[in-house]
This record gives structure tokens, C-alpha cells and sequence, in this order.
């Protein structure tokens, strides 16, 4: 008789789809626009904008509250570069390069604490007895 | 003027680089805090009341069958392990006690299986088979 598939274990699963839900589909509006623009890249508006806003999401989202502030400075960096890419209409030497650079560390970070909470600490990341997703 | 504006976007990425570095420290802690726990626990196993090593046995065994595990059962599971983490450190106590005392019934009963696991505490293979005699 052939032996039923084992799945990952539950606070893996639990992990993963965190990974997928929360980090990692916010990103898709950049996919698109890579996609579908006539440079198949990211505009730099876009970017910093992008950048502050995810940066600001996440810390909301974190438990430890230096890394909410962190997430803050972050944030507060990025919007004002928004605002001199958009309003002002000037580019920024290398913004591009630090923005996908702090992203990067973004999504470590958050990574990280989320791996403390779903895998070591085992809660689960869907949990609508508990009032949602965690 | 160009080099204070680049200066924005490469202070927020150093931030990242800080944040990255304290999340790892943590981890590094938590992972610590866990193993001085089991630890603690290996070493206490022995004066473990007989009461509370067969309601971790118990837990375990509802778990491995899929028999659902009351609240009371938990919370007996719980108080025994919160005796332990008393006798760590602040740092690892604060660490445990996130999981430990987590809001979640269902993460509660997973870190408890975890922990019983841990300890080496193995399941009756005919446990099912008999609550099923008994109703």
C-alpha cells in the first residue's frame, strides 16, 4: 500500500505562508509595474514611495518596539525622498541601489521575528479564534 | 546639494543594516533561552510529581491520536512549566514567558507539545484504541 505524502509541519506551514501573504505579495504592484512599463523597470517614484510604505507596515505589524522604531526612522527617510523625487522632480544618486538594499533588510528582519514567533514560539500565523491573522 | 539628498536614502538603508543586526542577537537569545529551559526541565525531570509527568503524557497522547486537549489539562501543563521558567534568568524568562503565556490557545498547546517533546516524553501506541473502548 503506498504511504501517504508527509506535509511540512504546521508551524512551517504556518511560516511560509506568512512569508507569502504578508511580506512578500505587497511587492506585486512593483511586479506589474516592471511588467508592463515600456523600460520593464521600476521607476524611482514608485520605489521610495513603495519603500516608505512597506517599511511603515511592517513595523506596525512587529512586536518588538525597537523594531517598530526602526521601521519608523525608515519610513520617514523614504517619504522624504518620495517627496523630492515627486514633488521636487529630482533624482537621487543611487536611491534606487539603497532603496532595494533597505528592503532587503526589511524583509530579514521581519523575517527573523517572524520566525521567533511561528516556528520557536509556534503561533499560528491564521488563527480566527484568536481574532485573525497573527 | 546632491550629496545631503543621497544622504536619505543611504541613512534609511544603514538603519536596516542596525535592525538587521539586533533581529539576529535576538534570535540568537531566543534560541538560547529555549535550550537552558529544556535544559532545566531534563534535569528537574526527576522530581516531577507523578500527577503532572501523566497529564504531560496525557496531553502528548491526545495530540498524537487527534483527541482534542481541554483547557484545564493545558492550563495544569502550563502552571508546571511556569515553575521552571521562574528559575531562569530575566532575559530567558521574558523570552519563554512569549511563548509560554502567548495569547493563543492553539500556539499554547503547540509550544507545550514542543516542549513535552523535548523532554523525551513518547506516546502509548494503543492510547487511542482504549479511549475509544472506554466510550
Amino acid at each position: 500500500m503506498a504511504n501517504r505524502v508527509k506535509g511540512l509541519p504546521p508551524h512551517w506551514e504556518e511560516y511560509l505562508l506568512c512569508l507569502l501573504l504578508h511580506m512578500a505579495l505587497p511587492f506585486l504592484p512593483l511586479l506589474f509595474e516592471m511588467l508592463f512599463s515600456s523600460s520593464n523597470a521600476v521607476s524611482e517614484k514608485s520605489l521610495m514611495l513603495f519603500s516608505a510604505m512597506y517599511a511603515l507596515s511592517i513595523g506596525l505589524s512587529s512586536n518588538s518596539k525597537l523594531m517598530f522604531g526602526f521601521t519608523i526612522v525608515i519610513s520617514i527617510f523614504f517619504s522624504v525622498a518620495f517627496g523630492v523625487v515627486a514633488g521636487g522632480g529630482n533624482s537621487i544618486p543611487n536611491s534606487v541601489t539603497y532603496s532595494y538594499f533597505a528592503l532587503f533588510g526589511i524583509f530579514i528582519i521581519h523575517g527573523i521575528e517572524r520566525y521567533n514567533r511561528h516556528v520557536i514560539d509556534q503561533t499560528p500565523f491564521w488563527d480566527f479564534s484568536n481574532g485573525g491573522a497573527g | 546639494m546632491s550629496v545631503y539628498l543621497e544622504l536619505i536614502p543611504a541613512i534609511a538603508a544603514l538603519t536596516s543594516v542596525l535592525a538587521t543586526a539586533y533581529s539576529a542577537y535576538k534570535l540568537k537569545n531566543k534560541v538560547d533561552a529555549e535550550k537552558h529551559f529544556v535544559t532545566k526541565l531534563q534535569e528537574s525531570r526527576s522530581s516531577f510529581e507523578i500527577n503532572d509527568l501523566n497529564n504531560l503524557k496525557n496531553i502528548r497522547n491526545k495530540i498524537v491520536h487527534n483527541v482534542e486537549v481541554n483547557d484545564a489539562d493545558i492550563s495544569k501543563a502550563i502552571a508546571l512549566l511556569e515553575m521552571y521558567v521562574q528559575q531562569l534568568n530575566e532575559v530567558d524568562k521574558r523570552f519563554i514567558n512569549e511563548a509560554v503565556l502567548q495569547e493563543s490557545l492553539k500556539g499554547r498547546l503547540r509550544y507545550v507539545d514542543k516542549i513535552i517533546t523535548k523532554l523525551g516524553i513518547e506516546p502509548e501506541k494503543e492510547y487511542n484504541k482504549q479511549s475509544q473502548a472506554d466510550a
